[in-house]
């Protein structure tokens, strides 16, 4: 399985990954990308199984790259990992077809339970 | 207290015990601005109902501690890039669950700049709440900031209120 993280900042792509390796999922391949054009990229290169995106990204949002990939009927699972807590916010993701909002700063806990529901 | 002070002490303590594993103590009361000659300031600019920013202020020995932390690297390995982008992080961060709370509708992304003997003044604005931490024998502080009324806007009122 694979997954791709989509954050601009590196920093923050690397506390995902290490939350995701400590989550549990330490054995399937992590890909990255700073943005929601390098994402899709990656997505064309490498066709991930779980996107988990930035909302706030320079070039290219979480959300227009969210629904870009609606445009192309990617079958990936998309979430987000966001500083963005309002609610408003979280049922647009939703409607958008977001399966998981997980909201900076997140515990591995988070990710464990989350990613259980989504990867099973 | 100044506004929002214990949602921003709440805030920004649980962002550095998540994300650091490190506990930040807040200071009570007015203080002097870090004291480092030089400093690192990262911001957030807010949209909406409050058109503003959300500030922080910190030592570029702090800022590379906490680069070195989140991406699990010695305090040496850490570039001058890794600490603007974690500090810029930072904001972007306490910046998010800030702006829920002051009804604001937009959050930019964050920039990070260097300050030397001086605090980074941003125009138009007015600080709303200064809030001053200590962490690993740093101080980190936290600035909500409002743009101020046009002095048409201020005409206005003072006339409605006479």
């Amino acid at each position: 399985m694979t997954i791709l993280i989509v954050d601009d900042s590196r920093a923050m792509r690397m506390l995902i990954m290490r939350a995701v390796r400590q989550a549990g999922f330490r054995d399937h391949t992590m890909i990255e990308a700073a943005n929601g054009k390098e994402a899709l990229a990656q997505v064309a290169s490498h066709d991930p199984d779980v996107i988990i995106s930035d909302w706030n990204m320079p070039v290219m949002s979480g959300f227009d790259l969210l629904e870009e990939l609606n445009r192309q009927k990617s079958r990936a699972k998309f979430g987000f990992v966001t500083s963005e807590s309002t609610e408003e916010m979280r049922t647009r993701a939703m409607e958008a077809g977001a399966v998981f909002v997980i909201v900076k700063p997140f515990s591995t806990e988070e990710f464990q339970y989350t990613l259980e529901q989504v990867i099973g | 207290m100044q506004f929002l002070e214990g949602q921003i002490v709440e805030i920004t303590q649980r962002v550095w015990t998540s994300m650091f594993g490190v506990e930040i103590r807040h200071l009570e009361g007015s203080r002097d601005d870090p004291g480092a000659e030089r400093l690192l300031t990262a911001w957030v600019t807010t949209m909406g109902d409050w058109n503003g920013a959300l500030a922080l202020e910190c030592s570029p020995g702090l800022a590379r501690q906490a680069a070195a932390a989140m991406m699990d690297l010695e305090i040496d390995e850490a570039s001058e890039a890794d600490s603007r982008d974690v500090l810029g992080e930072l904001a972007n961060i306490i910046g998010g669950n800030v702006k829920a709370l002051i009804g604001s509708s937009g959050l930019s992304a964050p920039t990070v700049a260097e300050v030397v003997d001086d605090e980074f003044h941003f125009p138009h604005c007015r600080v709303v709440s200064r809030v001053h931490f200590h962490v690993k024998d740093h101080r980190f502080v936290v600035k909500l900031m409002k743009t101020k009324p046009r002095e048409s806007e201020t005409y206005s009122l003072e006339t409605s209120a006479s």
